[in-house]
């Protein structure tokens, strides 16, 4: 497993790596294929969130604020749209394993793009929209850059959301646009509301703890919504369970994602997967098969009996003479297969494309 | 566009006159000195002076701070004259703090303070002015002031080593108040005053606290002697009234019946410390009571409008109005109203003690030392400090100040918020305070991170995935 020294991996350092062998924060050996990897992109955003806040407020407490006060709103959620989105293209660097210098100026643009769409949405809903949109004192209120309120910012936090999609969006030529551009809104609604929630009279008044939560939530909600694990970066493997053999394993996956199919027994020559016949296992007892859309399946080619196992289910696969072709079954990571009553046991396992 | 754009850039370039507080996210605007005042109340809004003018411990304290979170506004500032620090001995009576154009009272949520640094001796010339009625003579009075006249730290702060001061004690019963020892003289060493205060009795007579308050702020300090010593020497008249009852002229007087004396002398008062007067402020009298004994109104706190016309409702309550004082209220207390009224208009504080150690502290008190600059802290329910305001800061005894500044604070971020020390205000954090906040949540976040790969290996090892069985199935 990873050290810690590899756990603890400086973050930017590693986001600009080429291809590396030894694991960063974002890594994909820490995220086994289970529910929870939906969350890990959840959490790196939501790091990258946290870190520019800092960031903003040290700029703010310790530089000379030169600029206009209502210059500090756009800067605060020019920066953290800008931050998030490139955590997610980043973070998919890293995932991917690509040289992010290599593909630099793309993300360079997205992250640009990104800040212009939320620098622009800014202006647009502040001195456009809430100008339209109010009158008599609320139309005073809604200008006034020192006002803390939600009432008027609202779009604010919406349309840079909105950006915060976009960037990434573009880099990844539209595909997943639905999730961009509504994970990306909400994100950023989800943010804003943090902040209202940690800052409103009552709840303490407090715009420090505020600014945390608005990085933190919207940088989680970005990418939970946004840019999920795709399944293309694990593949499945088989794995021996039995006494005899015990961890031998072998990829279903074929290296270019062709689909492939892997057979498994006691044949000395050709066969993916060698089992005994001692063992009860047969010439050609199974075989697992992977598809274009990386589904993948078990069949069995024997009349000996075939068992998959998973929780509450167990599902008979012994080759039935009376039908033309043999049963198959969907398999899922964490599925058992019993070949015979020899106690062999095989797991279907997803794992890392990368794992050797 | 080009009109949008330029505003854009405008904005990005220009933050007006508006200075940033440094560990802050507040700006704040240049002070505003109201025109036409005596003295100049000088707010502390930029760090050079700050380093200039205050010691280098107290520069925090110097920077005005808000902390939203505990609703808490802190302002330095200075008294000038002639653009002269003035140092004054003030506290929270003698200073109006405006936030939003309303006046603080300092009481339910609210909370005003002003908290003085930088001490200094100033030249004074001291009025004592002890009552020598008949009832001091009653319950050892007399030997408790005396007592406590004598105390080291009154004496210490009467007579300072560093700066020239002078006391010139009186005795008042009946009519004009008479020097102690029967001769006027200014006291200028410990050794006169000692001999003066052991040789101190009581007279015999009613009480004219009234006159001989108007007597020590007026034709005393008006005779040339004293101009000339208060001019030569640079002192400050400050006058400390004590007295064990009421202002008591005639056997029939009744509480009420003082109201319009009191109305009298505050007109007074208000005159001889009038700006009007064309009075250097360094001449100007402030008047300290002192009461011995315990308050007959022990609730009385001064009405909101209090001027100095003073009625006998406000004055006595509705209790006390008709009450006789000569052998009815004065054995009750002592008029603690009065002494609180005079005191306010007199530019001075009012304190009512009953035993020699509180006495010796209201005297020390009212010799106090002078401060250079001082810290205007106030406390409001946070809901006010959620956009721009404006705090006044307007003096309201010795002379006329006034000045005010806008202050705003980020509408987006704050910096750490202060935490709460002994006091019940908030001291500010340093920034690194963010650390506090940011590593544990990345730590959680990295915790979160790798949470998933250790739940899910562990769970393969709990269910035998991962271990190899001990030997083949038996069959």
């Amino acid at each position: 497993m990873l050290s810690p020294r590899q756990a603890l991996g400086v973050v930017w350092f590693q986001a600009l790596r080429s291809r590396t062998t030894d694991g960063s924060f974002v890594n994909i050996f820490l995220i086994p294929y289970t529910w929870y990897r939906h969350l890990a992109m959840g959490f790196w955003c939501a790091a990258w969130g946290l870190m520019i806040w800092a960031v903003v407020l040290t700029v703010f407490v310790k530089l000379s604020m030169g600029w206009h006060p209502s210059m500090d709103g756009s800067i605060l959620i020019c920066a953290l749209a800008g931050g998030i989105a490139f955590a997610s293209v980043a973070g998919e660097a890293v995932l991917r394993r690509r040289s992010v210098f290599a593909s630099s100026w793309r993300l360079l643009l997205a992250t640009s793009l990104t800040v212009g769409l939320a620098f622009a949405g800014y202006w647009f809903w502040t001195e456009v929209f809430n100008r339209l949109a109010y009158s008599d004192q609320a139309a005073l209120d809604a200008v006034e850059p020192s006002l803390v309120s939600l009432r008027y910012r609202i779009g604010v936090f919406g349309l840079a959301g909105l950006a915060s999609g976009l960037g990434p969006l573009m880099l990844r030529k539209f595909r997943g646009w639905f999730n961009h551009l509504v994970g990306g809104t909400t994100a950023g609604l989800a943010g804003g509301i943090a902040w209202h929630l940690l800052n409103y009279q009552g709840l303490g008044s407090d715009l420090f703890y505020a600014g945390a939560g608005l990085g933190l939530v919207w940088g989680f909600v970005h990418g939970l919504l946004c840019w999920g694990l795709p399944d293309e970066l694990y593949a499945g493997w088989l794995r021996v369970m039995s006494w005899n053999r015990h961890s031998r394993r072998i990829p279903i996956d074929a290296m270019d994602g062709a689909p492939s199919e892997r057979f498994v027994g006691h044949f000395t020559r050709g066969l993916d997967l060698f089992l005994p016949a001692e063992d009860q296992v047969l010439e050609m007892h199974l075989s697992v098969a992977v598809d274009e859309e990386q589904r993948y399946s078990a069949r069995g080619l024997s009349l000996q009996p075939t068992r998959v196992r998973r929780f509450l289910e167990r599902i008979n696969l012994s080759y039935d003479a009376r039908r033309p072709t043999p049963l198959q079954t969907k398999l899922s990571s964490g599925d058992r297969i019993e070949l015979g009553d020899g106690g062999t046991e095989l797991e279907f396992i997803m794992l890392p494309k990368e794992e050797q | 566009m080009k009109v949008w754009l330029l505003g854009v850039a405008m904005a990005i370039g220009c933050g007006g006159d508006l200075t940033h507080i440094p560990n802050s996210t507040t700006r704040v605007a240049r002070p505003e000195v109201v025109d036409g005042t005596e003295l100049e109340l000088r707010i502390f809004t930029d760090e050079r002076e700050c380093r200039a003018k205050v010691q280098p411990e107290d520069l925090h304290l110097c920077m005005p701070y808000v902390d939203r979170a505990n609703g808490e506004v802190r302002l330095g500032f200075q008294l000038r004259l002639d653009g002269d620090a003035f140092p004054l001995p003030l506290s929270s009576e003698h200073i109006k703090v405006g936030h939003l154009g309303r006046e603080l009272q300092g009481s339910g949520v609210n909370k005003v303070e002003i908290v003085p640094h930088d001490p200094m001796q100033a030249p004074q010339l001291f009025v004592l002015l002890i009552d020598g009625s008949s009832s001091m003579s009653q319950k050892r009075r007399m030997e408790k002031v005396r007592k406590a006249l004598l105390m080291p730290e009154v004496v210490e702060s009467f007579f300072p080593h560093d700066v020239k001061t002078g006391v010139v004690v009186f005795q008042f019963t009946n009519g004009t108040p008479v020097p102690l020892g029967g001769r006027l003289q200014v006291l200028e060493n410990r050794r006169q005053f000692k001999e003066k205060i052991r040789n101190m009795r009581p007279l015999q007579g009613y009480t004219h606290l009234y006159d001989a308050i108007t007597y020590a702020t007026g034709e005393f300090l008006e005779q040339q002697a004293i101009q000339d010593l208060l001019t030569q020497f640079e002192m400050t008249p400050t006058v400390v009234a004590l007295t064990d009852g009421f202002n008591n002229m005639a056997a029939g007087d009744t509480c009420g019946t003082n109201a319009q004396r009191l109305s009298t002398l505050l007109k007074h008062l208000e005159t001889v410390r009038s700006p009007e007067t064309g009075i250097d402020p360094r001449r100007r009298p402030s008047v300290y009571t002192v009461g011995l004994g315990r308050p007959l109104r022990s609730r009385f706190s001064m009405p909101r409008d209090a001027g100095v016309g003073v009625t006998p409702r406000q004055l006595c309550g509705k209790r006390f109005l008709n009450r006789r004082i000569d052998g009815d209220l004065e054995n009750r207390g002592i008029d603690n109203a009065s002494l609180e009224w005079i005191a306010r208009v007199g530019g001075g504080a009012s304190y009512v003690r009953q035993d020699r150690k509180g006495l010796g502290k209201a005297f020390k008190s009212a010799a106090a030392a002078r401060y250079h600059w001082f810290e205007a802290r106030y406390r409001v329910p946070s809901f006010y400090l959620r956009r721009s305001f404006r705090t006044t800061l307007r003096l309201v005894s010795f002379a006329t100040g006034e000045a005010s500044v806008e202050i705003h604070p980020s509408a987006w971020l704050d910096a750490p918020p202060g935490e709460r020390v002994q006091g019940g205000w908030s001291r500010q954090r340093p920034f690194r305070a963010i650390l506090l906040v940011l590593l544990p949540i990345l730590g959680l976040l990295l915790t979160m991170s790798t949470a998933g790969a250790a739940a899910y290996h562990a769970k393969r090892a709990m269910f035998m995935r991962v271990r190899r069985p001990k030997g083949p199935p038996q069959v």
